[in-house]
């Protein structure tokens, strides 16, 4: 079975669980204006590159993914985050794989230019039962689409930066264990930076990739002291995908679907200039509109 | 613990509810950079009062009215919850070991120190001989924070200056400093004090609400109907209701109990602060805005337009101990300017006269009001529920017979109601 249906129902449960045990506030209107926005521009794409439907699917798992973390007063800014982070799988491509997580991109764009967005790094608690759910079902879902390797190693390169730390500034374990529980790192670890579509191809590729990214995330904490460091590492560090998928090369990831329709879902996209340029024109009014 | 911080700029202003010896007095904290003195300040109590007074969780009384009339919008009365106190004070003292003074003033009545220091142990040391009484395991605390080269700001009472301030209390200590690190160091104290230690933190900043990025913030339960009485022991309530919440959550969140432009409230505890007020606490842009939403603004011809500077205000409680909070507080400022307060709705009786069939409906949801409104306290405070309709007893009861009387037909009374009572 697709992978995604089971990411999909995790998501899901973890939305459920901040809505009714985590005060994140979600209304039904902000849960509609997402998910509208995304699979709708997901659906144009459909239909102008005749993709397969199948692709809904990815859509709604980053709507899923900006409903966790994006966090906004303004049901504008939601749906624009949401139709974004579409968009940027269609404009940010090289060689016909995109490499920017979708939720990521929206999520990091927005927090960058505007200042009405925010995340809660410690909305889900240090529960160990949260912790413990997140991080089973994460190991589930990254193991059914073969890409446990990169949360294990992000996971095991982070530990190690942390721990360090601990040791060297003399601060009792406990923090470091405190650190270790965070929600939002397990859910990185398993539900974003595990992405498939977008990570690189090569296992040693991806591990190299997580050691980067964790680097740049202890110091984006430690050293610049911001709180978003962990989606801001990725997010800066997504475009050396390309390169480093060109210096270790690998069969591309597909997602097993039923019939394999989706193969080369969007690759016939960069033959139609018009629609890059008119993501471009989008792209461009988000960025003053969120400003 | 005042925090007003925009970007990276930061004017803490300390208050403790120090109840020993003036001598005794010593408070250590990291600071990021040598402060200058004129960095340092001593405040005046009143104004951490007044933010107290402004920013604490309230009461709200609602009076029923009279059923037989057309619906009709009744006024609101708030009323200041009580003062908790705040951060306890640390111990310290002052001399050698790779340890060394970078600057040394006095302010009011304090002797201010700034120190730099090489090595936990060699500060302990220099801390002990020099009179500052040290609890086990101080280095251990103090080791992180050299290691992150930050300075130790060490206040002592200077008793001299202290008799000239005419004080029978030491006043707050206010310093502003620039550092990206927008935190709160709180595992210094934790060293010296046995149980957990209750902090309040009125973090005032430009945008909107503020909230911890290491620990999660929950807001603290509220705008429940309680009981009547709740009103006379409204500090015993709120004490009781954040013990219970703070259970709940495991002893591991910290609470936000106020959130709102400073602009304004409704209902106000206090007055909001004057833009004086604000300046005293270190709140430096002072440019001001008009604030049309204010509800000062009086309608009219000619409306008085406020002019407030644009300041909100966050108040966050809480309850920390070694084992729950191993780590500093570490906060961000959100843009969420939603409103949020501490509030509990007491809601009077009509006690006039009724003389209607929809008095008799009256009568009956008054009972089962009463009822929900006991439950709800039981459950916010774990009290007994006997001991609340003990408590509650009385209140209803006149508010019951008030009724009674009242839709009789005669407002006279019968000559057998003074007998039983």
């Amino acid at each position: 079975m697709d992978p995604r249906f089971y990411q999909i129902s995790f998501l899901a449960s973890f939305l459920v669980l901040g809505g009714v045990f985590r005060d994140f506030r979600l209304g039904w209107l902000q849960v509609f204006v997402v998910i509208a926005s995304g699979t709708l521009t997901q659906s144009l794409a459909i239909l102008k590159f005749r993709l397969s439907w199948t692709t809904l699917r990815s859509a709604l798992i980053s709507s899923l993914g900006l409903l966790m973390l994006f966090r906004t007063q303004s049901y504008m800014l939601l749906g624009a985050a949401s139709s974004l982070a579409i968009l940027s799988k269609f404009v940010f491509r090289y060689r016909g794989k995109h490499f920017f997580n979708p939720t990521n991109f929206a999520l990091c764009f927005f927090l960058l230019t505007s200042s009405a967005v925010w995340i809660s790094p410690a909305q889900w608690g240090e529960e160990f039962l949260v912790f413990a759910w997140m991080g089973l079902l994460g190991i589930l879902v990254t193991h059914r689409a073969l890409r446990n390797d990169i949360s294990y190693s992000f996971l095991g390169w982070y530990l190690l930066f942390l721990f360090i730390r601990v040791l060297y500034l003399g601060q009792p374990y406990t923090v470091f264990f405190h650190q270790l529980k965070s929600g939002s790192l397990i859910l990185f670890a398993f539900f974003m930076i595990s992405d498939p579509k977008s990570t690189p191809d090569n296992r040693w590729g991806r591990i190299v990739f997580a050691g980067a990214v964790a680097a740049l995330t202890y110091v984006i904490k430690f050293q610049l002291y911001n709180p978003n460091a962990l989606v801001l590492a990725l997010f800066f560090l997504s475009p050396l995908t390309p390169l480093i998928d060109k210096l270790l090369p690998a069969k591309r990831f597909e997602w097993p679907t039923k019939t394999g329709e989706e193969k080369n879902d969007a690759s016939n996209f960069y033959n139609n200039s018009y629609s890059w340029i008119s993501s471009v024109g989008v792209l461009r009014f988000l960025c003053r509109q969120s400003r | 613990m005042v925090l007003v911080r925009h970007d990276n700029k930061t004017a803490l202003t300390m208050f403790s509810d120090y109840q020993g010896e003036m001598k005794d007095f010593a408070l250590v904290v990291p600071v990021p950079e040598v402060l200058t003195r004129e960095q340092i300040n001593v405040a005046d109590r009143s104004i951490i009062e007044r933010v107290d007074a402004f920013s604490a969780p309230r009461l709200v009384e609602y009076f029923d009215p009279n059923p037989c009339d057309p619906p009709m919008v009744y006024g609101v009365r708030a009323m200041k919850g009580s003062m908790l106190p705040a951060a306890g004070g640390e111990p310290t003292s002052n001399k050698t070991l790779g340890v060394t003074i970078e600057a040394q003033y006095t302010v009011g009545e304090y002797d201010i120190l700034i120190l730099g220091a090489k090595e936990s142990l060699g500060l302990e040391k220099w801390l002990t001989e020099n009179g500052y009484k040290l609890p086990k395991g101080a280095s251990k605390a103090i080791e992180p924070y050299i290691k992150q080269n930050l300075k130790f700001f060490v206040a002592k009472v200077n008793l001299a200056e202290q008799v000239k301030t005419g004080f029978q209390y030491l006043r707050p200590i206010q310093f502003a400093y620039e550092s990206p690190k927008f935190m709160l160091p709180i595992r210094l104290g934790m060293v010296n004090s046995d149980g957990p230690q209750d902090m309040l933190v009125y973090a005032i900043t430009k945008k909107g609400r503020v909230e911890t990025t290491n620990y999660r913030t929950v807001k603290l339960p509220t705008g429940m109907d309680v009981p009547l009485y709740v009103k006379s022991r409204f500090s015993d309530f709120y004490r009781a209701m954040f013990e219970v919440a703070h259970k709940k959550e495991n002893k591991k969140v910290v609470f936000l109990e106020y959130a709102w432009n400073m602009g304004w409230c409704d209902p106000c505890a206090a007055d909001p602060l004057t833009q004086e007020e604000l300046k005293k606490l270190g709140v430096f842009w002072t440019e001001p805005t008009f604030n049309l939403k204010s509800p000062k603004v009086r309608p009219g011809i000619f409306p008085p337009i406020q002019v407030q500077p644009e300041a909100y205000i966050t108040r966050l409680h809480v309850k920390y101990d070694s084992e729950n909070f191993p780590e500093d507080l570490f906060f961000q400022e959100t843009s969420d300017s939603e409103n949020f307060q501490g509030r509990y709705v007491l809601r009077h009786a009509w006690a006039g006269e009724m003389k209607c069939e929809a008095a008799k409906g009256y009568k009956k949801e008054l009972k089962s009001r009463r009822d929900k409104e006991a439950q709800v306290l039981a459950q916010l405070t774990q009290w007994k529920l006997e001991e609340i309709y003990k408590d509650m007893g009385k209140s209803t009861e006149i508010e019951l017979s008030n009724f009674n009387e009242s839709s009789e037909k005669s407002s006279e009374k019968k000559w057998y109601q003074n007998i039983f009572k």
